[in-house]
């Protein structure tokens, strides 16, 4: 009996420590998460991240619209040294989108893909030069971890063929595309989008088309047959809403509210232009307030000079001298969309290629257009001051001699005023666009402290450095010499 | 079957009976503290019939009603007891040599002498962490252990941490793994800490236990009887052991110049930095408490805060009456009295059958903090019955309560008071009007009035408007049943659960800044949901086979499994101010949960064999599988062995030397990984509108990964001298850390950043020290004296696929090496200036600029006994390792660090630059550096600096934007030494029924004490105690109390 006695007390210790049966392997198993995605998930994703991430306010220091004046902005004395790969973690969601779509058979999504991929490696090679390109993204399927370079010209013709295929994919398909926070999954639209981009792409280029290292011929076949934009509202652009997360990415940002302010040329520009997205752009200075001047008086706005000592900025703007971002930009949860590629942009660009004769069309109606549908663009996001910027207006300020495009002699001269009204609409728009525009054409001028250049380009990440050394060097080597990875160096597009 | 139990248990309660008959004596033998004795002999006197005692000290014996008993063991001091008819004998044995015999609780809850042991461990004395205690059982382990190392945060409610020899330590409970910030313990219940400092010591606990554990046993009978006792303990901060230093001469602006309008730059530099005009006798500014003049009436209003949105917002009508420019003592003002009250008592009864121990506790502490207040409180229940003869029932059963209403926030950000007063508000903003006005008239409940509205909070708004809730009860039962099947072997089976629940939320009110955060006020709250059930069996067998040879075995398996549930939901705004609710959003609700389970089953055993009572061998085994790992691997295997020699057995040594003893250990770890870490998930994303979407996760998972390994090695030697007048025990250890599981970094351009492999290998090497020397020992005065010192290195010795770099670490260098962003200096370490601007360039290469761990740790406990009083003081310290001060940084960017005040007055007065920075300029040539950051070639040539730079612009870069050592220049250092002496604690014990009769109280101890009272540092304005400086410290208290104990 006492060894019975035992024998339950054996089993009822031992019991309780394997009480229970559940399968390890099967815990294991996230409950939260899902494994498997349907496209359009990671659509809205890419969407999202691409539409939203204006690339901060970095762009506007280098090309002369913001100065700060609590600290040396690298970005506006033209100091910077390291760029960063954070797109490939973009493109990663668009890579998993096309598997997804490849998966499910969604050949939509795998055209989108293709989109993005261009409009991420189009930033990317011009921000440094050779990048991964052919090898990368391909941690997951193929474990390739150290992706090796591809040359700027590779990327380029990628790009260009990536696009063309994303445009054909797009005409054999008629379903709308779920997920699609753009265009409301219109198939149609994103063609015109992607014509645009490569558009862009091209004119980009344009160093090049002289040279015949890339067949510009396209360009005016994108041109002849299209589709593309035909009005503002066909932008490639986000709308953002009065909701948790979905505001506009400076609503409250307390940046805005000191050491931030406007510069001096940019201020001049529009002033010596009568451009009233000046009013929209900039509040007047303290003293013009105080002076009672009204919005629409040009002379109350007033910038900081982007060359001098920011101490010297920051004395002007104590004395209340100086503009700064409007308001707007912080305080309204919904602001303005942000444009990734505009109609105006893409009527500028045809414009442009009119003067360089890529297209026969007549450049002073393009040109007009452009500036007409930046003008409706502000008409229509910024209410507060829509009626300095009504239809009315637009055709004022295209009379203005210093505007109008008739008035322009040679080459030259068109292409300064196209570029130019490009420019003066990339405040918080259409990231380093201008930058890249003033290497290629030479304009606008970007003013920088004497004896500074303007950088052509950005250092290879530390992580490339520290992940992907080997990679890196020949790429350094192939382009600038072994070790010569600096800002100053010049790279294919321009050569 | 159901009869012949009820008849076994029948017998089973007669059992006692019928043994007494036959003259059966049982009882127990403990030491001093109580804990049972394994191993000790009785012996009927004038006989050689005998026996030992179990693992826990019980014995039986068999012996006349008028016999001797003598009972002795090893280390203790012999008694010879008289039977006179008794059938239970509980014997308490003095010990008479702490150093060799005293029995430990090693891992899984065996008790070993400590003399066996072939490992590091060393206890806490409890006594004196009582006497001064601290609301947080771990401050106070600060300096008492060689190897493991307290941060101690200076802020109310922030938990230490711990380091083990460089590693996290698991928290034991009562022989329960827990996972515990330590409020939720209440100090005066514990009875002891034991700390097992390498893998072989905690090697039992698998996993859980790879880096070493602290074994915190609650208190439970110890005394025949009925014992009441009663604590209370009061303390109150008295000034402060480091408190930081400002400039006091500058207010709000930049270049000299201030003008509040809307806090924003709308009026003169009134959005940012502390470099304004200067406090003088006369010098009037409109400030945001400044009344408001009509212009056109002359009248005057009080106002404090912006206008925005007011009829006032007009400037051409309405201005800002300028008003006295002067310094205010802000902090000081600010940080209030804390204080510390916590009230014990504990009822204890041990029968012959029965040990019960009820205690309960709740303490207060209102924090130094406006508003802030922590609650603890408990009632903890800890049993033992001897249900019969062979079967023992221990029972535990715990509420623990943790509450604070509101508790400050840290960090580096505008939650913070230490971000706003410290960093970014100038001496000039009158504090007291902060508190007396949080909001601008006429819009309570809306907007904060502030001196500034571009970045900051008015901190008395924050502190009181802003609340967040605390809410953990934690609930542990335990029940643990042994049975004793022969006198060598006993089965026992322990259940345990521990259920912690957790309700935190965050009360916004409107217009509280928190940066990218809704400004309309917000509620937000989470829900945590904890259960740990941990089960176990053990066997045990013990068997003394003859005079020299003894073995003992034991074999086990247990289970932990752990369910985690958290829910959080959100409002996106507050429709009416101060109705905290989700009912009240303005936007639709956010909400998401996760839930997250795991599984460890294990088996272990160990085997121990004792020749001639002075060599100890133990080998351990054991085996883990885990729900994280994939199943071809989660299966992995414990392997440890150790032995100890009391090699003074063997050799007649000198008379001073009491003994030697040598030990060694090897033992070998491995760990699993985080739940759901072996497939690869989409996460939620934004939702757009009413869109949802997903995204991937940047790191590569690896299905195939194996549990990472790691081994220890160690060996020591203990002895002590002159009748332990000095005793010195020292370890020296090496820790191999192989196949680490590492989130190796890759290439973003393959699309991710890291991916999960086994690599690296890391070698530990380290040295402690522990001493007792007990220096003077007479009638009236003794001094004792603890000291303990540790040294230790991680050097990375390999890296995943023998490259010769990860991230920045190269190999062989110290795993805690500090590659700094430096600025770019000349091949002769001059700082290179920019020859237009005066400004230097950051080097793009991050460089090593030393190690951020100190190079050794020490602590020194001190107890005097003078007359009836005793003194115990505790110091401790750190030498060496670097420290970046984020602190001392943003002071020089905003303008308040005491240094920066030095050029103002005279560039103010000349109205230009009169800095002239040292360094050079390079006037031709460049550097060709390589990808790792080797120099190709170095063509450049240099002149001496002679651009003057404004010296507001040069202290908000040079000091700020890169990493200056105290080496390059002392003026604007921003990393420092380590190093500090810290007078930890000092307290007088008395027991005052020395002066006072009573019959009822036993006991009534007096402890007057000091915590945390002096600093000695290298590191200007802060405690370097508190750990790193990257989220601004509190001012560091010092704590002056009074604990009163007595025992009934």
């Amino acid at each position: 009996m006492q060894i019975k006695m035992k024998i339950i007390l054996v089993i009822f210790l031992l019991s309780i420590v394997f009480f229970s049966c559940t399968d390890l392997e099967e815990m294991n198993i996230n409950p939260n998460l899902p494994t498997e995605s349907h496209p359009q998930l990671l659509l809205t994703t890419a969407e999202w991240d691409t539409f939203r991430a204006y690339g901060g306010t970095s762009p506007l220091y280098a090309q002369k619209m913001l100065v700060q004046t609590d600290g040396e902005n690298s970005n506006q004395y033209y100091k910077w040294d390291r760029g960063s790969f954070d797109p490939y973690s973009v493109l990663r969601n668009v890579t998993k989108m096309m598997e997804e779509a490849e998966r499910i058979s969604a050949p939509s999504y795998v055209a989108l893909g293709k989109f993005f991929r261009s409009y991420y490696f189009y930033n990317l090679t011009l921000s440094f030069g050779d990048i991964p390109y052919s090898a990368a993204l391909k941690g997951e399927t193929d474990q390739e971890y150290d992706p090796k370079y591809d040359t700027q010209e590779a990327v380029f013709k990628g790009i260009l063929k990536e696009l063309e295929e994303a445009e054909t994919i797009l005409t054999n398909q008629n379903t709308i595309i779920a997920g699609d926070i753009i265009y409301n999954g219109d198939i149609l639209s994103w063609k015109k989008l992607i014509n645009a981009f490569r558009l862009k792409v091209l004119m980009t280029l344009s160093a090049k088309s002289e040279s015949g290292e890339i067949d510009i011929s396209e360009f005016n076949a994108i041109y002849t047959t299209g589709p593309l934009m035909e009005s503002e509202d066909e932008s490639g652009q986000l709308i953002f809403l009065d909701q948790q997360n979905n505001r506009y990415p400076d609503f409250n940002s307390s940046g805005f509210s000191s050491g931030m302010y406007i510069d001096s040329t940019f201020i001049q520009r529009l002033q010596v232009r009568k451009d009233p997205r000046l009013f929209i752009y900039c509040t007047q200075t303290k003293s013009a307030k105080e002076a009672g001047k009204s919005i629409s008086d040009f002379s109350a706005y007033e910038g900081g000079d982007p060359a001098a000592p920011y101490g010297e900025v920051n004395e002007k703007a104590t004395k209340g001298n100086v503009s700064k971002v409007n308001d707007r930009y912080h305080t309204d949860p919904i602001n303005e969309p942000y444009k990734i590629m505009g109609y105006s942009e893409q009527q500028l660009i045809l414009a442009e290629a009119a003067v360089r004769g890529w297209i026969s069309a007549d450049a002073k109606v393009l040109y007009d257009q452009g500036v007409n549908a930046s003008f409706k663009f502000y008409e229509m996001y910024s209410e507060e001051y829509s009626s300095y910027v009504d239809n009315e207006a637009a055709k004022q300020y295209l009379t203005e001699p210093i505007n109008d495009f008739s008035k322009a002699t040679n080459e030259a001269e068109k292409i300064e005023l196209i570029v130019m009204q490009k420019y003066l609409q990339s405040f918080f728009q259409l990231q380093w666009t201008s930058f890249y525009d003033h290497h290629r054409t030479g304009f606008p001028s970007l003013r920088r402290p004497a004896g500074v250049a303007i950088p052509y380009r950005w250092i290879y990440p530390q992580s490339e450095y520290n992940f992907n050394s080997e990679n890196v060097s020949a790429a350094i080597s192939t382009q600038f010499g072994a070790g010569n990875d600096n800002i100053h160096e010049i790279t294919w597009w321009l050569k | 079957m159901n009869k012949n139990f009820t008849i076994f248990a029948f017998l089973i309660l007669l059992l006692p009976t019928c043994l007494l008959a036959q003259g059966q004596i049982n009882g127990k033998v403990s030491d001093t503290d109580g804990d049972g004795l394994p191993g000790a002999t009785i012996l009927l006197k004038g006989t050689n019939k005998g026996t030992v005692t179990d693992f826990d000290g019980n014995y039986s014996i068999t012996a006349d009603g008028n016999a001797m008993l003598i009972y002795s063991f090893i280390g203790f001091d012999t008694q010879e007891v008289a039977v006179n008819g008794r059938s239970i004998i509980n014997i308490t044995l003095e010990d008479d040599s702490k150093a060799l015999d005293e029995v430990v609780v090693t891992a899984i809850g065996i008790k070993q002498q400590k003399k066996k042991l072939g490992y590091a461990t060393q206890e806490v004395s409890t006594e004196v962490l009582a006497e001064s205690s601290t609301l947080n059982i771990g401050n106070a382990l600060s300096g008492q252990v060689a190897g493991l190392t307290v941060t101690n945060p200076t802020g109310m409610f922030q938990s230490p941490s711990f380091s083990l020899r460089g590693k996290n330590p698991l928290i034991v409970l009562d022989g329960v793994p827990v996972e515990t910030d330590f409020f939720d313990i209440s100090p005066e219940n514990i009875e002891s800490i034991n700390v097992l400092k390498g893998g072989s010591a905690s090697v039992l606990y698998g996993s859980r236990g790879k880096n070493g554990a602290i074994l915190i046993t609650r208190k439970n009978a110890s005394k025949d009887g009925l014992t009441v006792t009663a604590t209370t303990n009061n303390m109150v901060t008295a000034g402060f052991t480091v408190f930081p230093e400002t400039q006091n001469q500058y207010g709000n602006g930049s270049n000299g110049q201030y003008e509040f309008w809307d806090g924003a730059d709308g009026g003169i530099s009134d959005g940012d930095m502390i470099w304004g005009p200067k406090f003088e006798p006369g010098v009037l500014v409109p400030q945001w408490n400044s009344p408001i003049r009509d212009k056109v009436n002359g009248q005057e209003i009080e106002w404090y805060g912006n206008v925005a949105g007011t009829v006032y917002d007009d400037k051409s009508r309405y201005q800002r009456v300028p008003t006295e420019w002067k310094r205010h003592d802000n902090l000081k003002d600010f940080i209030r009295t804390g204080v510390v009250t916590k009230n014990d008592i504990s009822v204890a009864y041990q029968g012959e059958k029965v040990r019960l121990n009820f205690s309960a506790n709740y303490a207060h502490q209102e924090g130094q903090v406006p508003n802030t207040s922590v609650n603890t409180g408990g009632f903890n229940f800890n049993s033992s019955f001897k249900i019969s003869e062979k079967l023992e029932l221990d029972a535990t059963l715990g509420y623990n309560k943790v509450y604070s209403p509101n508790y400050p926030r840290y960090g580096y950000g505008p939650k913070n008071h230490m971000y706003t007063i410290l960093i970014w508000m100038g001496d000039d903003v009158n504090g007291k009007d902060l508190r007396d006005h949080m909001y601008i008239p006429g819009l309570e409940g809306y907007r904060q009035a502030n001196y500034n509205y571009a970045w900051y909070n008015n901190v008395y708004f924050a502190a009181n408007e802003l609340n967040q809730v605390h809410n953990r009860n934690v609930m542990d039962g335990k029940l643990k049943l042994k049975y004793q099947i022969s006198p060598d072997l006993y089965i026992q089976g322990r259940f345990s659960a521990r259920q912690k629940s957790l309700f935190e939320d965050m009360q916004s009110p409107k217009s509280y800044m928190n940066y990218g955060d809704s400004r309309n006020g917000d509620y937000k709250f989470w829900n945590e949901d904890q259960l740990n059930l941990d089960n176990d069996f053990l066997a045990v067998y013990t068997k003394e086979i003859n005079k020299t040879v003894s073995i003992s075995a034991n074999a086990g398996a247990s289970s932990f499994y752990r369910s985690y549930r958290q829910a959080y939901s959100s409002s996106d705004g507050l429709i009416v101010p101060n109705v905290y609710s989700l009912n009240n959003t303005q936007g639709p609700v956010q909400a998401s949960n996760y839930s997250e389970d795991k599984e460890i089953r294990s088996i272990y055993g160990s085997m121990g064999l004792d020749l001639w009572q002075s060599i100890f061998f133990n080998v351990t085994a054991r085996n883990d599988w885990s729900s994280t790992l994939p199943k071809l691997t989660n299966s992995y295997f414990y392997p440890s062995a150790s032995v100890s020699a009391i090699v003074s057995e063997f050799f007649t040594l000198p008379k001073a030397i009491d003994f030697i003893k040598v030990y060694g250990s090897w033992s070998e770890v491995s760990s699993d990984l985080n739940p759901y870490s072996i497939y690869s998930t989409y996460n939620k994303g934004v939702t757009y509108g009413s869109i949802p979407s997903v995204n991937y996760s940047s790191s590569l998972v690896n299905p195939e990964i194996l549990p990472q390994k790691s081994s220890t090695y160690e060996a020591g030697l203990s002895t002590s001298f002159a009748n332990r007048r000095l005793s010195i025990e020292g370890t020296y250890f090496r820790i191999l850390d192989e196949n680490q599981i590492i989130d190796l970094s890759i290439s973003e351009a393959s699309g991710y950043r890291s991916r999960k492999v086994n690599g690296n290998e890391y070698t530990t090497n380290g040295f402690e020290l522990m001493m007792n020397y007990a220096a003077i020992k007479r009638d009236k005065f003794s001094w004792n004296m603890g000291l303990n010192w540790t040294k230790f290195e991680k050097n990375i010795t390999a890296i995943y696929g023998d490259d010769d770099t990860f991230g920045n670490l190269k190999v062989g260098d110290r795993a805690d090496s500090y590659y700094a962003t430096v600025w770019q200096k000349s091949a002769e370490g001059q700082v290179i200036l920019d020859a237009n601007t005066g400004l230097p360039t950051r080097d793009p290469f991050p460089t090593k600029i030393g190690h951020l761990d100190p190079s050794w740790r020490f602590g020194i406990q001190n107890q005097f006994n003078i007359n009836k009083f005793r003194i115990a003081m505790d110091v401790d310290g750190a030498w060496g390792g670097l420290l970046r001060s984020l602190t001392i940084e943003k002071m020089w960017w905003g303008g308040k660090h005491p240094n920066s005040t030095q050029y103002r007055d005279e560039e103010y007065a000349t109205g230009k630059p009169v800095y002239v920075p040292e360094g050079v300029v390079i006037t031709d040539g460049q550097l060709i550096r390589d990808v790792d950051g080797s120099i190709l070639s170095d063509t450049r040539t240099y002149s001496p600096n002679i651009t003057a730079v404004s010296w507001q612009t040069w202290s908000q870069v040079y000091p700020y934007q890169a990493q200056v050592t105290e080496d390059e220049s002392k003026l604007f250092a921003n990393v420092y030494d380590r190093s500090y002496l810290k007078l930890r604690r000092l307290s007088v014990t008395y027991d005052l029924m020395n002066i006072m009769q009573s019959k009822k109280i036993k006991k009534l101890d007096l402890s007057i004490y000091g915590y945390n009272l002096l600093v000695l540092k290298k590191l200007p304005y802060l405690d370097p105690d508190f750990g790193n400086d990257n989220d601004l410290q509190d001012p560091s208290s010092r704590y002056v109390g009074m604990t009163l104990k007595a025992v009934f």
